[in-house]
């Protein structure tokens, strides 16, 4: 039987405090050799990435979108 | 006599907003079905011309549903027939017969269009004959892929998906716990995509391998990973959740549609990570409408599939955000520890009255985790969950995957020390 997160949170709390910020630190040192995000399945197919899903974003790299809102991307997109 | 308040988003607004996704559409496949994108400075944003000609069929396919509205059903007949010729290309009939394992992709476009009445009884027989062969099932897919094919494969042929569609979602991420904080994009987007493919994109009360209140609170939990991190490509899809799946909009969904409506307004379009405003701002002529079309028409039309299925009948975000309340201390302290460095949600967080904001402590929480973890401050992930189980708020997807973080960091925690005291390396 599975056991609720409210169950989880709870066992957690109960349980011995460990110092996370000495574990925090250790994985922010370690940081970028631990990141699984890049990890995907790409294959290229007639000379050109080509993701067998559809409606995959064409990269898979995550990136902020940040203050585009000063630029109309529809309108460049229009040519206007 | 007092008028009520709307309670749900207005129509009008979500269909203008489809046929926005609609006019991005067409002119994505005038510019790209033919020789898709390069992009020489950062060449993980091209694609082949197969994936908005798919991408566009699947748009119309869903806007399907809500052709009787005005403006919708000439855009589709319009993008149909310009589309057709693209999905049954001799480009397409090579792909079919060079690539047999990849042979039921190719074939997605001609197979929705086919199922919106725009049919090529030639073509089509064309394509069954490339189907079939030894090697037809010669690729490793996923199993929300196999689901895929399962359902383009019913679509074509009207028999519904036999024990191959329940035994890959028996594999997926729709039976099995999704990992939000340590698993790769992909897997989010396995989510949402079977999603849409077991509601046949709204079509079907969809039959789903766990209760869907498990499914939609792993979408909610997902939805605050991507308010932080600005996916709004992601959180459009995980959106379609409560429509496709014929779900209440909560608090959380409601407020997320809300920020994606407004950045859209802003932007023109609703806005992934690939169009960098600078780029925009310095191309000029056709390279610049290339690459602003190029890396944006993809989340576009994500907004145009989330519209498209908030237009069925009931199926419109909620306007009011209302849902239990928690204690004001509580909704304080998260308030007070969450970080301001981004999301395009804090300044419509802002604009929201108390009572809404308290409605939102869930998904502030979730945030909170998300925002934390991220920048690996597992203490402040220790005691949000410390509070959180306090005031009975625990009870998210998040929280628990928090929790279960939190004890395999404790545990290698152990093993990080006796590794440094055997090595003498801290």
């Amino acid at each position: 039987m599975s056991i609720s997160n409210q169950d989880i949170v709870k066992r957690f709390v109960e349980a011995k405090a460990v110092d996370f910020n000495a574990i925090g630190k250790i994985v922010t040192d370690l940081g970028p050799a631990l990141s699984a995000s890049d990890i995907g399945y790409r294959v290229v197919l007639a000379g050109r990435p080509f993701i067998i899903a559809c409606l995959m974003p064409a990269a898979d790299i995550r990136e902020l979108v940040g203050e585009l809102r000063s630029v109309n991307v529809r309108a460049a997109a229009a040519g206007e | 006599m007092r008028t009520l308040p709307q309670s749900k988003w207005d129509a009008a607004d979500l269909r203008d907003r489809l046929c926005r996704a609609l006019d991005i559409a067409k002119r994505a496949v005038d510019f790209f079905a033919g020789e898709g994108y390069a992009d020489a400075q950062v060449p993980e944003n091209s694609f082949g011309p197969e994936k908005p000609i798919a991408e566009t069929a699947m748009l119309l396919y869903a806007a399907a549903a809500v052709r009787d509205l005005p403006d919708v059903s000439h855009r589709i007949e319009e993008i149909a027939h310009l589309l057709a010729a693209h999905a049954r290309s001799r480009r397409t009939l090579l792909n079919v017969a060079l690539h047999p394992s990849a042979a039921l992709d190719f074939a997605v476009p001609h197979v929705l269009l086919t199922k919106l009445g725009y049919c090529d009884p030639d073509f089509d027989n064309l394509v069954k004959s490339s189907l079939g062969w030894q090697t037809q099932y010669g690729h490793e897919r996923p199993p929300f892929a196999s689901v895929e094919q399962e359902w383009i494969t019913s679509l074509w042929t009207g028999v519904e998906p036999g024990r191959d569609w329940r035994s890959g979602l028996l594999d997926s991420v729709m039976h099995r716990p999704l990992d939000i904080l340590g698993g790769p994009r992909q897997n989010a987007y396995g989510f949402t995509h079977l999603i849409m493919y077991c509601t046949d994109f709204g079509n079907r009360a969809g039959r789903f391998p766990r209760r869907r209140s498990t499914i939609l609170d792993e979408a909610s939990s997902l939805l605050a990973k991507c308010l932080d991190e600005e996916d709004y490509d992601l959180a459009g899809e995980l959106l379609m959740a409560w429509p496709l799946m014929g779900a209440r909009w909560c608090p959380s969904a409601a407020f997320c549609f809300r920020v994606l409506a407004r950045v859209e307004d802003q932007v023109g379009l609703l806005p992934g990570g690939t169009t960098k405003a600078n780029r925009v701002s310095t191309l000029e002529g056709k390279e610049r409408v290339r690459y602003a079309l190029g890396t944006g028409y993809h989340t576009a039309l994500v907004m145009g599939l989330l519209c498209a299925a908030a237009l069925r009948p009931g199926r419109a975000p909620s306007l009011r955000i209302v849902g239990p309340k928690c204690e004001r201390s509580f909704l304080d302290q998260l308030l007070g520890c969450i970080d301001r460095d981004q999301g395009h949600w804090q300044p419509e967080l802002s604009e929201l009255t108390d009572s809404e904001r308290n409605a939102l402590a869930p998904l502030l929480l979730d945030i909170a985790i998300a925002q934390k973890c991220r920048k690996h401050e597992y203490e402040a992930v220790s005691q949000l969950l410390v509070a959180a189980s306090q005031h009975g708020m625990a009870n998210s997807t998040l929280c628990g995957q928090a929790a279960l973080l939190l004890e395999r960091l404790a545990v290698c925690s152990q093993g990080v020390q006796a590794n440094s005291d055997a090595t003498g390396v801290s």
